[in-house]
């Protein structure tokens, strides 16, 4: 009895400088995150519910719902969801594909492999507002780069409105992001690769296995969980990644490349309509969050089915 | 390089019409707190930073306002001028943070900054103060008469430059094409003659500020009968339920689908300058700073291989174009130094400094002095003389109330949206006056 009190006594002030140890480590980090992530959130909640537009700050108050209203009932708002639907699910496909190719040729050792990763990784490094611009200037229709070359090689008789038509104008800012997203897939998926163990690709070629076999019946297998992580947090990404649409056509012409988060933007900088733009903030928290769930149960029972 | 376009610039510098017309108070701190904020005096044991964010920053200006700054504090111990310079696509965003953040002295609120701010009370009114100082003794007297007109009393904004829209013409094209320049709306669609591949009559601007080109033809159109907002007729009603309105938008597509290239939807300012410089487009209307510009990215002017001309006229032979301080500077309400705030403007609006800065900058010069310079009466800028003298080319103040300024802020994006629908076909001129005349002639937009 006596053992245990003061066993229990002695240990209590270690516990407690413990605890406040911790926590005082972790109160920086938690303010932080207060600041910077939990108030922003309940301000946008906040936001969403209410009329608030810069240019008639005299008329700023609760609206209910009036926000979400105005923007399904937007005749915009069908293309956007549809455009952002198209601009995920092409951008990630060529996205990843070409990222995995890159990285299995990255695996292998060459000549000059270093400069070949520095080439492939500069991408990333760079602004995608930045780059929008650039591109937007490869594309040009009339004195972009890129319909000289094609005049010049013959492949083309007349310049292709790239910019000016909606159509083709989604081709432009997706090949962008093509060219801008590759370098994650690389990046992840080669570090993925250089995780899978030499025994094991080993034994695959023991038993015949040819590369095909191997990519798809080892490799992939065993990096799986790490391609449906960067899968996920690649749609989120590209779902909130406006910067090359905006850089490049603003959204246009007449709205037809709008994804939801540029359709945000311009309702935020040039409306000044920031009720709107936080609904339509919170709709896109919404569907990311419904889609992250069926995407996380669809792949977890494809595990549980052993598909 | 990119700025927005003189209608935006002007539903700014306009917005002082909410002085005028709505009579809204800025002054929202008590009689003390303003007397505190106008007698600070910084030494060098206590400093004063101002904080000063420019709208239009850029090589040709940023770098001299830079030396302005070090040569204020130089000359003024005890004071710190922080210019914050932000990219002009991020501008209305840092300017508008920072106004609602209370945390900038000195601002440069173009575009809807202006009207938002001055409609919210967010600028102080600098009128007394200002006009002690011997930066005001040498304003133009336009300036001056600018300044007061449009608010009755009070001065919320100090102009660093005019913008005055004309006409740059490649003359050599032209000539070669054995085209006349235009001098009319109707001349510039029938110039379609001279186009051969890739090369067009008129650079227009399809992305943002788009409708400003709408706006221009029906201006045309219209004038003489215009009130000052530019935006309604002499009666107070929309100018864009009139006839006259339809028949010029009408001009002006067929101008957009024939003369004029298709990727222009997708250009602004920077796309249209560009499309002058290099060939594509050989009309552009635009402001005088981009006489530099063209200068330095195309020939010299005395070359003659183009030439500066007045805007078109419309079938009454009449034009009109908002004229007014394109760039302006502003102190906060907010601010809690706001004589030395006032002490920096000051010093940048007197001459040599703002001679400096309108010469390299390219901009009309606010102060007798620098309007004195032969150099912007001569060459390229000889233009801006003969546009002052023409009594049938208007110049609106665009003075407007508190309620068509918010319409218009609103309105906005709106505009451009459907012209750009027009020219893909999504919308016909008669749907999209409609929809204007809703927008900007609806009861609550009536001051």
């Amino acid at each position: 009895m006596s053992a245990t009190f003061q066993g229990t006594t002695r240990k209590r002030p270690a516990s407690t400088s413990r605890m406040l140890k911790a926590l005082a480590f972790l109160t920086p980090a938690a303010v932080m995150i207060l600041i910077f992530v939990f108030y922003p959130v309940i301000r946008t909640v906040q936001l969403g519910f209410q009329n608030f537009n810069l240019f008639d700050q005299t008329n700023i108050g609760y609206n209910g719902l009036e926000n979400f209203r105005k923007l399904v009932e937007d005749p915009n708002f069908v293309r956007v969801l549809k455009n952002t639907f198209i601009w995920v699910f092409v951008s990630l496909f060529f996205q990843f594909t070409i990222g995995f190719g890159l990285a299995l040729l990255m695996k292998k050792k060459f000549k000059f492999i270093g400069i070949y990763q520095g080439l492939i990784f500069i991408p990333w490094a760079l602004s995608g507002f930045l780059m929008g611009l650039v591109w937007k200037w490869i594309f040009d229709e009339s004195f972009g780069v890129l319909n000289d070359a094609l005049l010049k090689l013959g492949l083309i008789d007349t310049r292709i409105p790239w910019l000016s038509n909606g159509n083709w104008g989604m081709a432009a800012v997706i090949i962008a992001n093509v060219w801008y997203g590759v370098t994650f897939f690389v990046i992840m998926i080669l570090a993925a690769l250089q995780g899978v163990p030499t025994e094991m690709l080993e034994a695959a070629e023991l038993d015949g296995a040819n590369r095909f076999q191997t990519l798809f019946q080892v490799i992939i297998p065993y990096i799986r969980s790490t391609l449906i992580l960067i899968v996920l947090l690649r749609i989120m990404w590209i779902t909130n990644f406006p910067d090359l649409i905006f850089g490049m056509t603003s959204g246009g012409p007449a709205g037809r490349t709008h994804i939801i988060s540029s359709w945000l933007i311009e309702k935020l900088t040039f409306d000044a309509d920031w009720g709107a733009a936080s609904a339509l903030g919170l709709m896109t928290m919404l569907i990311l969050f419904v889609f992250t769930l069926f995407y996380l149960m669809a792949t977890r029972l494809e595990k549980e089915s052993g598909v | 390089m990119s700025k927005l376009n003189s209608t935006r610039k002007a539903a700014a510098v306009v917005a002082s019409l909410a002085l005028a017309f709505g009579g809204i108070s800025a002054a929202t701190s008590s009689a003390a707190t303003v007397a505190k904020d106008w007698s600070c005096k910084p030494t060098k044991a206590k400093p004063v930073t101002v904080r000063m964010i420019e709208y239009f920053a850029g090589p040709a200006r940023t770098p001299l306002l830079n030396s302005f700054a070090r040569a204020y504090e130089a000359k003024t111990p005890g004071v710190k001028i922080d210019l914050i310079s932000p990219s002009q696509a991020d501008s209305p965003a840092k300017i508008t943070q920072l106004i609602q953040a209370k945390n900038v002295d000195i601002v440069e609120p173009a575009g809807s900054i202006y009207s938002q701010a001055v409609v919210a009370g967010q600028l102080a009114d600098i009128a007394k103060q200002f006009k002690a100082t011997k930066a005001y003794k040498f304003l133009t007297p336009f300036t001056k008469e600018m300044a007061e007109q449009t608010t009755k009393g009070k001065i919320y904004g100090i102009g660093n430059g005019y913008y005055t829209k004309a006409s740059f013409v490649r003359t050599d094209r032209f000539k070669a094409a054995g085209v006349a320049i235009p001098k009319t709306w109707e001349d510039v669609y029938n110039a379609k003659s001279m186009q051969k591949d890739n090369q067009f009559v008129y650079a227009m601007r399809g992305a943002r500020a788009a409708h400003s080109q709408a706006l221009f033809v029906i201006h045309a159109y219209l004038a003489p009968n215009l009130n000052v907002t530019g935006l309604q007729t002499k009666d107070g009603k929309t100018i864009f339920a009139t006839p006259e309105a339809k028949t010029a938008l009408d001009l002006l597509l067929k101008i957009w689908k024939e003369a004029a290239p298709a990727a222009s939807i997708s250009w602004g300012y920077p796309e249209m300058v560009k499309g002058f410089h290099t060939g594509v487009a050989n009309y552009l209307i635009q402001d005088n700073e981009v006489i530099q510009i063209v200068e330095e990215n195309f020939e010299p002017y005395s070359k003659g291989n183009w030439a500066m001309a007045q805007i078109p006229k419309g079938p009454g032979g009449y034009s009109a174009q908002f004229i007014g301080a394109g760039g302006l500077w502003s102190i906060t309400e907010s601010s809690k130094c706001k004589n030395v705030a006032l002490g920096f403007l000051d010093y940048i609006t007197q001459d040599p400094q703002h001679a400096l800065f309108a010469r390299a900058y390219g901009v009309g010069p606010v102060t007798t002095t620098a309007a004195k310079d032969p150099f912007f009466k001569e060459g390229a800028w000889a233009i801006y003389s003969q546009i002052n003298a023409d009594p049938k080319e208007l110049k609106y103040s665009g003075v407007r109330g508190p309620k068509l300024t918010a319409c218009y802020g609103k309105a906005y994006a709106t505009l451009d949206t459907d012209m750009a629908k027009l020219f893909t076909g999504d919308k016909t001129t008669t749907q999209v006056l409609k929809e204007w005349s809703d927008l900007l002639g609806a009861a609550d937009c009536v001051d």
